[in-house]
């Protein structure tokens, strides 16, 4: 190795230009890519982390009509809730004023310590009835789940570990701490905190900032309810059957019954899709790159099919002449790295507001980097095997 | 033609310097036919590159046509070089896009001459060199012999008055070389065209009216090198048969 | 002219040798500059400027200082323009007492269905509005027009259908006429827009680029249907009803007033007199001026994609630059026949500006590929990215620049070596 470095070393210097324009591409697909690689990978942690609850037998049941008072539509959602619940079919059902399956974007809180001095969060609020969290199957790993009953307001509340944390400094301190919540004066008390559960909406900024609130949850146009069935799959005679006990108790009610599977959901189908183009543009570089990338090595190969031919008749091997050009691309490939790894931090700063919860890893580095040489390596060894296949009568052919 | 005085070029890579032409000085006189000779090595091909105003030299004096070319630009040397030199490669040197005629067609071109002018003066050369059938064919379809002809009628079409060739039959087989060499003769006899020919053969150089001998960058006198010898100076061809060349089969 | 076309079939010619290299750059360049393009068409879409809207139109701007403080850089997004819009006694005083024509509009969710009572959505985007938004914002009806003053001081049930609903509901024919059920009541349509909505609609003050409103109705009639806006408005308490938030202090309704410019000022202290609110009176030009969009997606795409292009023209170059280094010994014997190096500068410009025009029209179908996945996948919203005349420009100029400046080193290098080192003897 230390020995080829010498000749590769003057090889470059000849043709410095040559050189250059793989340092470039190479630090500016750099960027690109660990851009890119960094998103994906924040996605996939968001994406494919455990939700903290499980959608088997989980259905999202919307009862719709005509405005009417709230008082009417706490009194319909009451009733409701109960035929849900004594449907044999059903595990347990509980209202809540939002869930992610909704076509439009959730709305989201601002969320602060009721004796001052946190700093004011960013957080998405889902009123629901007590028993919401059993309901999900949310793990509460410190407190306990709201003890009051029925669909009465309480200040009760759960908050996820994240907003603890970033709270609290950890979640055993946040229980029984009292928060202040943008929409309403009265401070609500943490009675517990459950683990890992976020809305599953990859590009929401602090996704994992949740308060789950012990509220009515009805509108005056309606409400909306999750049931956990005993269903193990999300059929659709069940979805028939739960539909029918909220039209038994009005028939001119619009219910609209989903499963509650994460695919369905419109932000998840966009978040896949952005994932989706990020790919496309990471493709297309890698081939660009590639593309660029062979021409170069196959040109640098044909410039020196003489000196190839002479360190053959030598006896080089055609593997230490595959080694040569390896060595040489494999320099100009970790040179682009390392300019590439200055232009990605910077654009990474640049960028951070809009992905605040990113954190950089090395790894995301790494990868793009194995990915470059891997990239540089089936470039260079396609024109390097031809080169390895010179007759070394070429050296006394030229001569 | 040319008049090169106390020449001097230097050649550098790094730290190491090479003298290509050492106090190199040579007059050839206008309709002169010389033939440069030397072992590899020696400054010949740089000789010919610094007199086709190829290259730049480092000191010494060089007037071409009564010219100083020393302090010409670029631009001027592209423009004497179109006008006054014709070059011969050993490799022929065509350009393999192009079909004959638009290979003869190029020094016009940069010249700049009208369609009609070119075509003329391209066709004229063609015919006297009996490459007309060949005309649309590209230099792939050509033998060795027939590039080397297309090459030189390239050479000649700009009317130059100097004549350049590096080693023009290193590349043929003996009989398409003799024809070469025969048409070189006939151009510098019948156009009074100067030709400087580079080669390291010594049969072929005795064709010249004179021979120059070049070793580490100047001219010598090969009967002061031992280990270099040549054939007598005074040895001339007994006769310049005017070479004559059938069309060839083929339409145009 | 006679030498350029010379140049041109020389660079064609060697153009049609290397053929693979010539398609290789090509298609380097076409891919990096459509995936460029796709970027940019999400980055025009957000700042396009739509279709003239009246210089009479002025927002209402409300300044409330309780809500701004707090919110304001706080997260990316819109939220801190939500508190600009007008609550309802605001509005409805205003409406009253205001001497000029006032508009206000805002966006909820309805529960629409069809003639037959079957579901079509249970929340479908669509906004209450005064008729003055049509002639404020003037905007092409396919069929119809928009309701009339009669009809809204009747609180007479008129709609008038998006393109994208007449399209889901009437298969994109004539509709006029027709009914369509909202919040249980039958409503008749009167017109159809033959666009899509901008995508942030300027007469939304709050709009962050939702998906676009399937309908209009007017908002005389939001009392008698009591549907909620869209957004809860942060700082407010919440209402038990739709009847407490038209009397509660909570703002939703974002408000236009006609006026003169040279009336505004005025128009400003009356208003301010009227509602006893601080507000700005300003055009919607100013007023974008000062809530500009905060960084989003689109930016971080398009730095990203302009990057990509980037690495494609760095890939032209090399792919050129191996080219020339290969063609040295006829570049020598095109020096030493009388080619000036100007004439091999241009020539090889000549050779990339093919190669550049070449990738910039593959570039066009590309782009169109990618906008097309773009739309079927719906990515950020409904409104389809359209491939305008300026998406165009944008995306096949630049294709086109970076093809050329690709050029510029190799046709400099080619210009700029010495004959000699070219014409070694082989």
């Amino acid at each position: 190795m230390a020995s080829e470095l010498g000749p590769v070393l003057r090889a470059i210097t000849r043709n410095k230009t040559a050189f250059l324009l793989v340092v470039m591409e190479v630090a500016f697909g750099f960027a690109v890519i660990s851009s890119i690689v960094w998103v994906g990978a924040w996605y996939h942690s968001r994406g494919s982390a455990d939700p903290g609850h499980s959608t088997q037998g989980l259905f999202s049941v919307q009862s719709l009509g005509p405005a009417e008072s709230l008082l009417q539509a706490e009194r319909r959602q009451q009733k409701e809730l109960a035929a849900l619940r004594s449907h044999n079919a059903v595990k347990e059902a509980a209202a809540l004023s939002q869930d992610i399956l909704d076509p439009s974007w959730i709305n989201g809180f601002f969320v602060r310590r009721a004796n001052g001095g946190a700093p004011l969060m960013a957080a998405w609020a889902i009123d629901g009835s007590a028993n919401l969290a059993d309901t999900l199957a949310l793990t509460i790993h410190e407190g306990r789940a709201p003890r009051s009953f029925g669909n009465e307001a309480s200040d009760e509340a759960l908050i996820s570990d994240n907003l603890a944390r970033k709270l609290f400094d950890n979640a055993a301190a946040a229980v029984g701490q009292q928060l202040v919540m943008s929409d309403e004066s009265t401070p609500i008390t943490v009675m517990g905190v459950f683990k890992d559960a976020r809305l599953l909406i990859p590009f929401l900024v602090n996704s994992d900032a949740v308060v789950l609130r012990v509220r009515p949850a009805a509108t005056t146009r309606g409400s909306r309810y999750v049931v956990r069935t005993h269903a193990a799959n999300e059929d659709e005679a069940t979805a028939h059957a739960l539909a029918a006990t909220l039209r038994h108790l009005d028939p001119e009610r619009v219910v609209v019954v989903r499963p509650y599977r994460l695919d369905t959901a419109r932000h998840v189908n966009v978040s896949g899709g952005l994932i989706a183009t990020l790919g496309i543009i990471s493709v297309a570089l890698a081939i660009v790159a590639l593309v660029g990338n062979l021409a170069i090595t196959a040109f640098l190969v044909q410039q020196r099919t003489r000196q190839v031919g002479i360190r053959r008749a030598l006896g080089a091997t055609p593997w230490d002449v595959v080694h040569y050009f390896m060595i040489e691309n494999s320099l100009a490939v970790a040179l682009g790295c390392v300019l590439g790894l200055a232009i990605s931090l910077a654009y990474y700063f640049a960028f951070n507001s809009i992905f605040p919860e990113i954190h950089l890893s090395p790894w995301f580095f790494v990868f793009t980097a194995i990915l470059f040489f891997v990239d540089g390596m089936l470039a260079t060894l396609i024109p390097a095997l031809r080169a390895a296949r010179i007759p070394p009568t070429v050296a006394s052919r030229s001569l | 033609m040319i008049h090169m005085q106390h020449m001097k070029k230097v050649y550098r890579a790094g730290l190491i310097e090479t003298e290509a032409l050492a106090d190199l000085s040579l007059h050839v006189a206008t309709g002169e036919f010389v033939a440069i000779m030397g072992p590899s090595g020696s400054g010949k091909t740089t000789f010919l590159n610094v007199a086709g105003l190829l290259d730049t030299f480092d000191g010494g004096t060089f007037t071409l046509e009564g010219q100083d070319v020393r302090s010409f630009t670029d631009r001027e040397r592209t423009r004497l070089r179109n006008e006054k030199i014709g070059f011969i490669f050993q490799s022929f040197n065509l350009i393999p896009d192009l079909d004959v005629f638009d290979n003869v067609e190029v020094p016009l071109r940069y010249r700049g001459l009208p369609a009609r002018e070119r075509a003329q003066r391209v066709e004229k050369i063609l015919v006297e060199l009996g490459l007309v059938a060949r005309m649309r064919h590209l230099p792939s379809q050509l033998s060795g012999g027939q590039q080397q002809r297309v090459a030189i009628a390239r050479a000649l079409v700009g009317q130059p008055k100097l004549l350049l060739a590096d080693e023009p039959t290193g590349n043929l087989d003996s009989v398409s070389a003799r024809r070469i060499l025969e048409l070189l003769e006939t151009i510098n006899t019948k156009e009074g065209m100067t030709v400087v020919m580079v080669t390291h053969d010594q049969e072929i150089a005795a064709r010249a009216h004179r021979r120059v001998h070049v070793l580490d960058g100047r001219v010598i006198d090969p009967r002061n090198q031992p280990a270099y010898t040549s054939t007598s100076d005074t040895a001339s061809p007994s006769h310049l048969a005017l070479p004559t060349f059938e069309p060839e089969p083929g339409a145009r | 002219m006679e030498m350029l076309a010379y140049h041109c079939r020389l660079a064609l010619r060697s153009l049609r040798r290397d053929l693979s290299f010539s398609l290789a750059m090509v298609c380097c360049l076409a891919l990096s500059s459509s995936i460029w393009g796709g970027a940019l068409a999400h980055y025009l879409r957000l700042h396009e400027s739509h279709r003239p809207w009246s210089h009479q139109a002025f927002a209402i701007d409300a300044q409330r200082g309780d809500t701004q403080a707090a919110i304001k850089a706080m997260l990316p997004g819109d939220w801190r323009r939500q508190n600009i819009v007008l609550n309802w006694s605001e509005y409805a005083k205003l409406k009253h007492a205001l001497a000029c024509p006032i508009g206000g509009n805002y966006r909820a969710d309805f529960l629409v269905q069809d003639q037959a009572h079957q579901l079509v959505m249970a929340r479908m985007p669509g906004r209450f509005t005064d008729g003055l938004l049509f002639s404020l914002f003037p905007r092409r009806f396919a069929w119809g027009h928009p309701w009339s003053a009669a009809d809204e001081q009747a609180q007479r049930p008129v709609v008038v259908l998006s393109r994208v609903l007449n399209q889901q509901l009437f298969g994109g024919a004539n509709s006029v006429g027709r009914s369509l059920n909202i919040e249980g009541r039958a409503f008749r349509v009167v017109g159809v827009l033959a666009d899509h909505q901008p995508y942030l609609p300027p007469w939304d003050l709050a709009a962050g680029g939702a998906d676009q409103d399937r309908f209009m109705i007017p908002l005389t009639l939001a009392p008698v249907l009591a549907v909620p806006p869209e957004y809860e408005t942060h700082g407010y308490a919440r209402t038990r009803s739709f009847e407490a938030l038209l009397a509660s202090p909570k703002p939703f309704i974002a408000t236009w007033v006609q006026t003169p410019s040279a009336q505004a000022v005025r128009v400003q202290t009356q208003i301010e007199a009227l509602i006893g609110t601080h507000v700005l009176v300003r055009p919607l030009a100013e007023h974008r001026r000062n809530y500009p969009l905060p960084p989003q997606g689109a930016e971080f795409f398009t730095v990203l994609c302009a990057l990509v292009i980037l690495v494609g023209g760095f890939s032209m170059t090399r792919l050129l630059f191996a080219k020339s280094v290969a063609r040295q010994k006829e570049i020598g014997v095109h020096r030493a026949l009388g080619a000036s190096r100007a004439s091999l500068f241009v020539r090889t410009m000549i050779e990339a500006a093919m190669v550049a025009l070449a990738g910039a029209i593959l570039t066009v179908p590309l782009l169109q590929l990618l906008l097309w996945f773009f739309n079927a996948r719906h990515l950020t919203n409904d409104v389809p990215l359209a491939f305008t005349n300026s998406l165009l420009l944008a995306a096949t100029l630049p294709a086109f620049v970076v093809g050329l400046a690709a050029g510029l080193y190799p046709a400099w290098r080619v210009a700029h070596t010495r004959p000699t080192l070219y014409l070694a003897r082989v």
